[in-house]
């Protein structure tokens, strides 16, 4: 990032037109964004605005913040993840059902569950799959193994895991203190370590990094094992705020984890990523939600707005390219 | 024609029945007749009540509404560039909601409720055209978002429609010509045609060349943004097709319609052997995929299997075959 602004200052007046987006981020914008829907929030409902309304509102966002982590890690390197919600269910069930009778066999379920994420992560980097279809498929066993533990909503999380999500200080709303850790943590893993740079090339330059003596499937498993260990989080701290098991409960993180992967500044064609961005963009779709029902917009609408608010931030985005290739050839 | 003449023609047309059989075992879809009739075998032994051809015609039935879908989902991913269908199941529970609703339990109304159901997928498939392929989103955030849109539509639409399916439409799902179940004669003639478009119209043909190179393609004279567009309008209009015939089977729309299609349509294109990655379509592969899929739900109520397990063994069985057949080479 830093190399590039000095790249776009070193050249002539054109430079200068190009450099602040490159300083400022594409985390910018979403932080923005973020910072004016919360702000909506604290208009239409002042108590919002309170260490305890912080807490309220954004407790509930963090076990999406954690599956848009999750999701960023695998469009880092250039694939999909469609299974993220079935997986955070399940979860949810292991935690539920499994944990309360036996910690250990539960935490070595849960320990086996990243495991199997990083394989699924080896499949395909090694038999060169397409990632859609192989997380899909995968969905449904995730899907499938939490209904035949729980087929019906039930059991009981133990209120460890509950005490830990509930955690909170006196001054600063605990939520926020762990959401800056974790933002700041994995940022600086992504952003400032040598194996960060890796990981993010393996998206956008796989040839580059097995030419500097990388290997491209290793850094694909570990991207996709540090997606299920974000997965696992979402899901354990989802199971702390609910109480309770339920298969389907992360249905919803598919879209949502993509759309503020998305609009964080995410792009599809891998490597380019920001973690604080995607937390950011998690943040929002998130907060649209508890805004329009602020508005008295029926939770019907909900996805849907989520959905369109995807599309739009898509299409603008692409408008934007268009309109500096005009200029460019102009 | 001498003796000799005779005999070497006899030995042509018995190379050539050899290499018709040979042709069969070793074309891409062969597999997955072989795991239709495993499966199907496997139900007549562990069923003693069933007789074997009702188990098989039953699977045709609600096998036929899974075959239109997978044809629109082979269309698009046979386009390739990452291209699927991920809306689907929602166009296939919109459509359905549309057509009762324009059917409202008469005959009368027949044509009228099948043409708004396809129009609605047209219309759908269209908006998921123009955001792959004018707006350049990728193709699953596009027809995702496009699909959670129309699953609130619906959800919102849903509420004031009690929609009945047209009789002679229902009768038609389920009616018989002597043993042969007349929608499965529908389902074949629909594949019939997918194949003659895929494999003998030039329209067909620059689907499959545009899946395999689009640069080549283009080169050659196809507009390969304008092909893979028309796929997800083909998609999209026989999800509707498909939705309308689901609800006529059933009697009625009902909100959870087509979510096993989502999945389920992806899944009968890569059993039957066509190319995830685009460039080759099986049509017979869709249909034998949509048998196996069907039956296979079947063994799981047979044996009875929780639902659970039944999920697994459907997820497992697509990424292994996944695992096991494909060609490396592109990616996604």
């Amino acid at each position: 990032m830093s190399s590039l602004a000095t790249a776009a200052e070193a050249t002539d007046g054109l430079g200068s037109r190009r450099r602040i987006p490159t300083v400022i981020g594409p985390w910018f914008l979403p932080v923005l964004a973020a910072i004016v829907i919360f702000a909506l929030m604290v208009v239409l409902r002042p108590p919002v605005g309170t260490p305890l309304g912080i807490s309220l509102t954004l407790a509930p966002l963090i076990p999406l913040v954690f599956a848009s982590i999750a999701q960023m890690f695998v469009i880092a390197g250039g694939d999909i993840d469609l299974g993220i919600g079935s997986f955070v269910g399940l979860v949810n069930v292991v935690v539920a059902v499994v944990l309360p009778h036996n910690v250990a066999t539960g935490t070595l379920f849960l320990l086996g569950l990243v495991l199997a994420y990083s394989a699924m992560g080896a499949l395909i980097a090694v038999r060169r799959l397409p990632s859609i279809v192989v997380t899909l498929g995968m969905s449904f066993v995730w899907l499938g193994l939490a209904l035949v533990m729980l087929p019906t909503p039930g059991g009981a999380v133990p209120g460890a895991i509950a005490a830990i999500t509930k955690f909170n200080t006196p001054i600063v709303p605990g939520v926020l203190i762990v959401l800056t850790v974790v933002t700041v943590a994995v940022a600086l893993f992504v952003n400032q370590t040598r194996y960060g740079t890796v990981l993010r090339a393996a998206g956008s330059n796989a040839e580059g990094v097995s030419r500097a003596g990388w290997s491209v499937i290793r850094a694909k498993v570990t991207l996709y094992a540090l997606a299920g260990l974000f997965g696992v989080l979402a899901g354990l701290y989802l199971s702390g705020q609910t109480g309770g098991g339920d298969a389907t409960i992360g249905a919803s993180y598919v879209l949502l984890s993509i759309a503020g992967v998305v609009i964080g500044g995410g792009s599809f064609s891998g490597g380019e990523i920001s973690p604080v961005g995607a937390v950011a963009g998690a943040l929002v779709v998130g907060m649209l939600g508890s805004l329009l029902q602020f508005l008295g917009v029926s939770s019907d609408f909900q996805v849907g707005a989520q959905g369109l608010l995807l599309v739009l931030v898509l299409v603008l985005r692409s408008a934007a390219g268009w309109i500096q290739k005009a200029r460019r050839n102009q | 024609m001498t003796t000799a003449d005779a005999k070497r023609l006899r030995g042509a047309d018995e190379r050539m029945a050899a290499g018709l059989v040979g042709r069969a075992l070793r074309h891409p879809s062969f597999p997955a007749f072989v795991g239709m009739v495993a499966i199907w075998l496997a139900i007549v032994a562990l069923s003693s009540g069933r007789g074997w051809w009702d188990t098989f015609t039953a699977a045709v039935i609600v096998g036929t509404i899974l075959l239109i879908a997978g044809l629109g989902q082979m269309f698009v991913i046979t386009g390739g560039n990452g291209g699927i269908d991920l809306s689907v199941s929602y166009v296939m529970t919109l459509c359905a909601f549309f057509s009762c609703d324009v059917m409202g339990g008469s005959d009368a109304q027949l044509w009228p409720g099948i043409l708004a159901g396809l129009a609605i997928g047209v219309a759908a498939g269209l908006i998921n055209a123009c955001l792959i392929e004018l707006v350049r989103m990728p193709p699953l955030v596009a027809t995702l978002a496009v699909g959670f849109t129309l699953q609130t539509i619906t959800l919102i639409y849903s509420g004031s429609v009690v929609g009945v399916s047209s009789p002679a439409l229902r009768t038609f799902t389920t009616a018989q010509w002597g043993p042969v179940p007349v929608i499965g004669i529908f389902g074949v003639a629909v594949a019939v045609l997918a194949y003659v478009v895929l494999k003998r119209t030039s329209y067909g043909r620059r689907i499959e060349a545009v899946g395999q190179n689009a640069i080549a393609a283009g080169l050659a004279g196809a507009r390969p943004s304008l092909i893979r567009a028309s796929t997800y309008v083909v998609s999209a209009g026989l999800a509707g097709l498909a939705g309308v015939l689901a609800a006529a089977y059933a009697g009625g729309a009902a909100r959870n319609l087509g979510d096993n299609y989502q999945l389920a349509s992806i899944a009968v294109v890569v059993l039957g052997g066509s190319l995830i990655a685009g460039g080759r379509g099986l049509v017979s592969g869709v249909w034998a995929g949509a048998i196996l899929l069907t039956l296979l739900s079947t063994l799981g109520n047979v044996t009875r299997l929780a639902a659970g397990w039944q999920f697994v063994i459907q997820g497992v069985l697509i990424v292994l075959v996944l695992a096991l057949t494909r060609a490396p080479g592109a990616r996604r």
